[in-house]
């Protein structure tokens, strides 16, 4: 009996399993790289720095310009940083799929693989 | 549920693998498999190096060339060994998936839903118990065993119960009470239940019901927390790994940094990942205040401020886990010491600067929730320096922006903050109570096993209740579960001194009457001994009273027998009687009997208690500060003998708080602050009706049987109020002195004094007859009983030797004899 529970269980529950495994990495490294808060706060000012300091009496162009360009900086600095981390996370999460879908296959053909490796095993030992 | 349908779930729910476990245990599984891995790797690595050496071909070397030509077959192996690896692995996998089954977690995850009506340890259990007796098969088994072994059960004690046993329980006798999953808890309930046998030798191991289900509860989750651990692949325990960049999107907190911390910076983080409760209500009460969007403002009230600080910890821990609400969402938590900001900046204006700045920078730093600590004290501390503290803070407190939780202790909260109108609009209030005795067992239960594996000190069941029990009742200054959890680690250096592996009742007991000389727990032989003759002890120094000194002992047993109620003092009589004749003495005495010392006995005279301002001199004033002096002396001698004399002179308002100490051993004082007299034996002395009673004894009447009336007519006279005196655990009356006993003291007083003389003079005072009686005479009073044969011997014998030593003819090794209403000094050797 015990064979025939352990088979149903690989082909049943245990594939349920190794994709629930998965899964939980593709979740993990999702929320390790903050993908999503990347995205959301892709063109915020890195640590939210900014010039704001405005300057008393009449309009300074010269000023204007520079808090601009320090905006834009900050801005271009904290979207560069946020893509560094979202194409990491992709990398990531490719390379995780991946696996998960080779392992899969593995364990899909078990069976036949290790029957195969076993009689290599011996035919190396006989034959050599 | 019976026990056919519990086995028949058994089968259905894990039958493949209790099969499994039948086939090979899991020990030898394991075995197995780590050594199948081993090999895989030694094989693996030795082929591949082999393949090396035939490439390269180092055949010239002969040594060289052989480990080549075995290439192949160590490739061959290494595939068979592998194979057997990813077999016995995949087994392994089997097994877990099973072993997991029904595992509640934080983060969900759709493999892990639904609960399953058999856990896996009572699976095991019933997986190995014979038809003819369950209990059998339950104490067999390693969980059965681990659960006596945490009930403090020694394997001898149960290993001699099995071979005695005369009732088996048939399997099929057993019925279970459970509405959701059967756990160890439930099936240890229903043993419980259906085993007489089985709950009498627990009862005979002095451990009750509640207390052997608890620790089946204890290792339900002991077990339950290792197979947490055990998947480190789950959501929980891989979201324990911070993620990268979460605060890039935030601004910058250097100014939160210089008057603050975050609280993953404070040593409460670590404290609230060990102690963590099981109830969160308090947390979530506050998280679902702080996750509205505006006036998102909590007032913690907690009598203790680090456990204010580590309920607001718990919290951030949830939102560190992703566990909380999504408004809350990657906020950081700032621990500011407004006192301290105010003490560095020194004036109004940069105090009010400084503290624009700081508010302002956590507003645009977008992710922030502020945390002030003991604010009335802040509030009061800005005051000094001409800052309204609350004006400032109130637009911020009214934004979206930001988060602030702020604690203060209950009697603040009702003195200072809710008379503020601003603060009662801003915050929601979330009051943080002491955990009830069911939660504390279950924090008790988590430190211990952190102890254990630290330590190696193993608790129990009976010792984690006694130290809950102890804690609340000796200590009543700390707040729990601190206290308890204080007493817990003390517990530790304690059984390493004493060699002892596992602490039992008696150990906790004998730390607690170490630290507090109270006697607690069983009484030692030499103590029951003494307890049972305490009338004798009591005589040594109280001459006649029979009847008073027998209510005394009696109640005294009583206590001590541990069948009094814990939520009053130790004892609490009231002592009537005249003047002089040994209550005072008394009152000693019993310090000295149950204490061991005399000294312990602290005394107020109430007649110093009259008037308006009777009760405010007691428990203090709220208007002038001025501390009670009852509640600084009870807090100051928690354990001991509080004897109050001439009780009946104090004011009316004085007696309605002594209702109250009588009947629940504590009161608060004027500041709200509960002041505990449990740990105390009240003695409240009185003359009220010694007229009455030098009466009743001119006319000879026989006064044990005149107590009652005695009591009714101090109630007529207005002098106590019946249901005052009902408080008392007796009333115990004390009869005027004769002639005889007055001899007797005398005598008493005599001997005390020669002693005095000889230890510290080293002059012998020989005690005559005719000594005693001239004493005796000169200090007998009717009115005053005993009391002036003090001063009797101060001048019939004290001055006359006093005299004497100075005139040079009272010399140290001489025997002086009374004679004649005169000192005798015999030559002797040292004149």
């Amino acid at each position: 009996m015990l064979p025939l529970y352990y088979i149903r269980w690989h082909y049943t529950q245990g594939v349920l399993d190794l994709l629930n495994i998965v899964g939980n990495f593709l979740w993990f490294f999702n929320e390790l790289f903050s993908i999503r808060m990347s995205v959301r706060t892709f063109f915020v000012p890195f640590h939210r720095l900014s010039d704001d300091a405005r300057p008393h009496g009449a309009l300074d162009i010269g000023n204007l310009l520079e808090r601009f360009l320090v905006n834009v900086l900050m801005r271009l600095v904290g979207a560069l940083l946020h893509l560094t981390l979202i194409v990491l996370g992709i990398i990531f999460l490719a390379a995780t799929a991946l696996a998960g879908v080779l392992f899969l296959v593995i364990w899909l053909a078990a069976p036949l693989l290790l029957s195969v490796a076993a009689a290599s095993g011996v035919a190396l030992i006989v034959l050599s | 549920m019976t026990y056919s349908e519990l086995a028949t779930v058994v089968r259905r729910t894990y039958g493949p693998v209790i099969a499994l476990r039948r086939v090979a245990p899991y020990a030898v599984r394991e075995k197995w498999r780590m050594a199948a891995l081993g090999i895989s790797i030694l094989l693996l690595l030795a082929a591949a190096s082999s393949f090396a050496i035939e490439k390269a071909e180092y055949s010239t070397i002969p040594i060289l060339s052989t480990v080549g030509a075995y290439a192949h077959v160590l490739f061959g192996l290494f595939l068979i060994s592998f194979c057997c690896a990813f077999v016995l692995s995949a087994i392994e996998a089997f097994h877990r998936s099973y072993y997991f089954k029904g595992l509640e977690q934080v983060l969900s995850e759709p493999v892990l839903t639904g609960v399953h009506a058999v856990a896996w340890e009572v699976a095991v259990i019933v997986a190995d118990t014979p038809a003819q007796d369950a209990t059998l098969g339950f104490l067999r088994s390693e969980y059965g065993q681990e659960i006596l072994f945490r009930a403090g059960v020694a394997v001898k004690a149960y290993a001699d119960f099995l071979k005695n046993r005369q009732v088996p329980l048939p399997a099929t006798q057993l019925v279970l009470e459970s509405t959701g999953t059967v756990t160890l808890e439930t099936y240890m309930g229903a043993l419980l239940a259906h085993d007489n046998e089985f709950a009498q030798f627990l009862a005979r191991e002095n451990i009750v019901a509640q207390q052997a289900i608890d620790a089946a509860a204890w290792v339900d989750r002991i077990e339950h927390r290792e197979r947490l651990g055990a998947r480190w692949w789950s959501r929980d325990n891989l979201g324990r790994i911070p993620g990268l960049g979460k605060t890039w999107g935030y601004g910058e907190t250097y100014y939160l940094e210089r008057h603050g911390h975050d609280l993953t910076d404070d040593p409460a983080w670590y404290a609230s990942a060990i102690g963590a409760r099981e109830e969160k209500d308090e947390v979530e009460d506050m998280e679902k205040v702080l996750a509205r969007a505006r006036q998102s403002n909590v007032v913690l009230v907690a009598r203790d401020q680090q456990e204010a600080r580590l309920a607001v910890t718990r919290l951030y821990r949830s939102i560190r886990q992703g566990a909380c609400l999504p408004q809350l969402e990657a906020r950081r938590i700032f621990l500011i010491d407004l006192v301290g900001m105010f003490s560095a900046t020194g004036n109004k204006t940069s105090c009010e600067q400084e503290l624009i700045r700081l508010m302002n920078q956590a507003v645009s730093a977008g992710n922030i929730m502020l945390y002030f600590e003991s604010f009335s004290t802040a509030v009061a501390g800005a005051q000094g320096l001409g800052v309204d503290l609350m004006d400032i803070l109130r637009p911020y407190l009214e934004s979206a922006d930001i988060q602030v939780v702020i604690t203060t202790e209950p009697e603040n909260y009702h003195r200072i903050l809710s008379r503020d109108m601003r603060i009662m609009q801003l915050f929601d209030k979330v009051e943080l109570h002491d955990v009830d005795q069911h939660a504390l067992i279950r924090i008790l239960e988590q430190r211990a096993v952190d102890t254990e594996s630290r330590t190696g000190v193993v608790m129990s069941i009976p010792a984690l209740y006694a130290v809950a029990r102890l804690a609340d009742r000796y200590f009543p200054g700390g707040v729990m579960p601190d206290k308890a959890l204080d007493l817990l680690e003390e517990l530790v250096p304690f059984a390493q001194a004493h060699n002892k592996e596992q602490l039992v009742q008696g150990d906790v007991e004998q730390l607690v009457q170490a630290k507090t000389h109270v006697p607690i727990g069983e009484p030692t032989h030499e103590e029951r001994q003494k307890l049972l003759s305490l009338e004798d002890f009591l005589h040594r120094r109280v001459v006649g009273q029979d009847a008073a000194i027998n209510a005394v002992a009696r109640a005294l047993r009583r206590a001590r027998a541990g069948i009094t109620n814990e939520g009053k003092p130790l004892g609490t009589f009231l002592f009537l009687g005249p003047t002089g004749v040994g209550k005072t003495e008394t009152a000693k005495a019993l310090a000295e009997a149950m204490f061991g010392n005399e000294d312990v006995m602290s005394r107020l005279d109430m007649s110093e208690f009259q008037g308006d301002a009777a009760l405010e001199m007691l428990i203090g004033s709220q208007q002038t500060g001025e501390p009670g002096r009852l509640a600084t002396l009870l807090r100051e001698h928690q354990y001991g003998v509080l004897l109050l004399d001439e009780f009946e002179k104090s004011d009316r308002s004085v007696h309605d708080l002594f209702l109250q100490i009588l009947d629940e051993g504590q009161f608060s004082d004027a500041t709200g602050r509960r002041v505990n007299a449990r740990n105390v034996l009240i003695i409240a002395t009185s003359n009220a009706g010694a007229d009455t009673i030098w009466k009743w004894e001119q006319q000879g009447k026989d006064l044990s049987q005149l107590k009652r009336t005695l009591i009714d007519h101090l109630v007529k006279q207005g002098l106590y109020r019946p249901e005052f005196l009902n408080r008392f655990d007796d009333i115990v009356m004390f009869q005027p002195l004769s002639q005889e006993q007055v001899h007797k003291i005398a005598q008493i007083h005599l001997t005390n004094l020669a002693q005095r003389l000889q230890q510290e003079r080293n002059i012998t005072l020989t005690i005559t007859d005719e000594l005693i009686a001239r004493v005796a005479e000169k200090g007998y009073d009717p009115q005053f009983g005993g009391r002036p044969l003090v001063h009797a011997i101060q001048e019939e014998v004290e001055q006359i030797v006093a005299d004497e030593i100075l005139k040079g003819s009272l010399h140290a090794g001489d025997t002086i004899t009374y004679h004649d209403r005169a000192v005798e000094t015999p030559v002797s050797d040292g004149s």
